[in-house]
């Protein structure tokens, strides 16, 4: 049965609305660790997770990558959570290979899912058929695939109980998430945005002189479009122009775009009510 | 504390050499590829710059630095590996590793698990170093990695020095850090990727200017810090084990002035205890204005972008 999960990642989440369509929910955020903190441990949320869950959805829990400062706190709420009745079976998304590791260690059972930022390709570069153009076909077969579509990489994450991924999806890399999914790695695509890049330093922060997160200003998504460039490019060029996702959309620390696969796929599907 | 400087040309290590780099990373061709190699960077860059060596030069350049008493490591940091035909990607990335170990590379820079996972199957036991694309902002991260058995950790673009600090207390194995340019976005997850092959001069897009909301034009996504310079006596005192320069697509002049600079700068601390930081930055003349107190990296009280890491 396909999955179509709702993300609970900002803190305006809607608990009154009617999510009776949606089969899972995560909760936690995928890059920025003091939104995690924040999200999880919302009692609402968490009410509404316990409720979701007596109707026979799925809960998972998304980790961000974890910074040296938040590593002892993060670790001490893992420890509570994985305890909680509410993710006892929670599947953990994970954006961390020391998170992967240390789950791994603290509760051997639990099932993981690769988080978006572990899973790379070329392809997902807007211009990423421009860098593979001049190789030999068999050299692009493989620079456009996931990375994660290799057997040494697919055992190596089995054995931390790895049974999913997030992605990006692009029509070149379809192929190769199939045979992921084939390999037995079950596969969560998001379906209106890309995410292009994540930071440290969240825009919203830098932008404040006090250098604090803004929970209101954290949820909202911000449209940027190019200007112009750092440096002489060829980017504004007529016939390269098309390569720039524009407009680019700014939540919190992450760059996100317009997803730029509108086709049907056979994966799980991930929503996030943030912005688009 | 080693200061590792990188180079894409034989007469740009013997530069780099002189400035006072300790080691040296570079890349090297494979005819398998146009432009893309199996480093991080383009063979040859969509600005025409040659960032990874012919095996010949790539030789020469081993055997100077060697003579130098400079140890080179071998940029086969790839991030794309994934499935072949007959595996036959992987089968050559082992054959160009095997190249550069024979020529007497003295470690090698991974940043893909399948890799370091198969070069240790397959018996390779020259050092491996993993790389920042392998984003190791924990302790955690540095357990899993030494499991994996690397010697050396690259430690993320966007650390904090009491971090650096715990991270080296917590472990064995060396570190490194970045202290020169780097990137706004966190490398491993950045899919704006440049200098890659790419047959367009896409720039840098996170230093481009944007308009926000069409209203304002900022640099909304210029998040870098990019200079260490006061931070050289803190690094050294944590007892990290080598700083990082990047550039293989950088002027050569321009990396010889920096490399120049952070050597004074190291020598000048472990020679008198301190560092006269006006002195040493004023050999590039442009640096005060365009970093002082704005791309400050690990000092917490100057930059607003350090003081915005969450």
């Amino acid at each position: 049965m396909k999955i179509t999960e709702m993300r609970i990642d900002r803190f305006n989440f809607d608990i009154t609305a009617d999510y009776k369509k949606y089969n899972s929910f995560s909760i936690g955020h995928e890059s920025c660790i003091i939104k995690f903190f924040r999200i999880i441990r919302n009692p609402q949320f968490l009410y509404f997770l316990k409720e979701q869950k007596k109707n026979n959805k799925q809960i998972r829990i998304l980790t961000p990558f974890v910074p040296q400062q938040h590593l002892l706190e993060m670790k001490a709420i893992l420890n509570q959570l994985l305890r909680e009745e509410v993710f006892d079976e929670s599947v953990i998304i994970v954006n961390d290979l020391g998170m992967l590791y240390y789950i791994h260690q603290l509760d051997p059972k639990r099932k993981i899912c690769l988080g978006r930022t572990l899973v790379f390709s070329f392809d997902f570069t807007p211009w990423g058929e421009l860098i593979y153009a001049n190789e030999s076909r068999a050299v692009q077969d493989v620079i456009k695939q996931v990375n994660i579509y290799d057997d040494i990489k697919i055992i190596f994450y089995k054995r931390f109980n790895v049974i999913s991924l997030e992605t990006n999806i692009t029509p070149n890399t379809l192929d190769s998430l199939i045979k992921v999914k084939n390999a037995g790695i079950d596969i969560f695509v998001h379906k209106a945005f890309y995410l292009y890049g994540i930071q440290r330093s969240c825009y919203i922060r830098r932008l404040s002189s006090a250098c604090r997160c803004d929970n209101v200003k954290c949820d909202q998504s911000r449209e940027i479009s190019l200007a112009s460039q750092w440096e002489e490019c060829d980017i504004f060029l007529n016939d390269a122009a098309k390569y720039f996702p524009t407009p680019l959309i700014l939540r919190g620390n992450q760059i996100c775009g317009q997803s730029r696969f509108k086709e049907e796929h056979p994966f799980n599907c991930i929503i996030s009510e943030g912005g688009i | 504390m080693k200061m590792k400087v990188p180079v894409n040309s034989f007469d740009s290590a013997v530069r780099q050499i002189s400035a006072g780099a300790d080691e040296i990373y570079m890349g090297m061709n494979d005819d398998l590829f146009s432009t893309m190699s199996f480093s991080a960077r383009a063979q040859i860059t969509s600005h025409g710059v040659h960032s990874t060596l012919s095996p010949l030069e790539f030789y020469r350049t081993l055997k100077y630095a060697h003579s130098k008493n400079v140890a080179v490591n071998y940029t086969v940091n790839c991030q794309y590996m994934s499935h072949s035909d007959n595996d036959f990607m992987r089968k050559r990335y082992l054959q160009h590793v095997l190249m550069g170990i024979e020529m007497g590379v003295d470690a090698l820079i991974v940043s893909d698990i399948g890799n370091i996972i198969y070069l240790k199957q397959e018996g390779i036991t020259t050092p491996i170093i993993a790389g920042s694309y392998l984003s190791a902002f924990n302790t955690e991260t540095l357990c899993f990695l030494s499991e994996l058995g690397v010697v050396r950790v690259c430690l993320p673009d966007q650390m904090k020095l009491e971090e650096i600090k715990e991270m080296k207390k917590s472990t064995e194995l060396e570190i490194e850090v970045f202290i020169g340019y780097g990137c706004s976005n966190i490398s491993s997850s950045c899919n704006f990727c440049h200098n890659n092959g790419e047959q367009l001069n896409v720039g840098v897009t996170c230093r481009d200017s944007y308009f926000v909301h069409d209203e304002h034009e900022c640099n909304i996504l210029d998040a870098c810090c990019n200079c260490a310079i006061c931070a050289i006596p803190l690094l050294i005192d944590i007892g990290v084990d080598s700083v990082k320069l990047v550039g293989r697509e950088t002027d050569n002049e321009d990396l010889y002035y920096i490399t120049k600079m952070y050597r004074s700068a190291i020598d000048s601390y472990l020679s008198t205890g301190g560092i006269s930081k006006d002195s040493i930055i004023s050999q590039i003349p442009w640096w005060k204005n365009v970093m002082c107190s704005i791309r400050c990296k690990y000092s917490s009280n100057s930059s607003n972008i350090y003081q915005s890491y969450i």
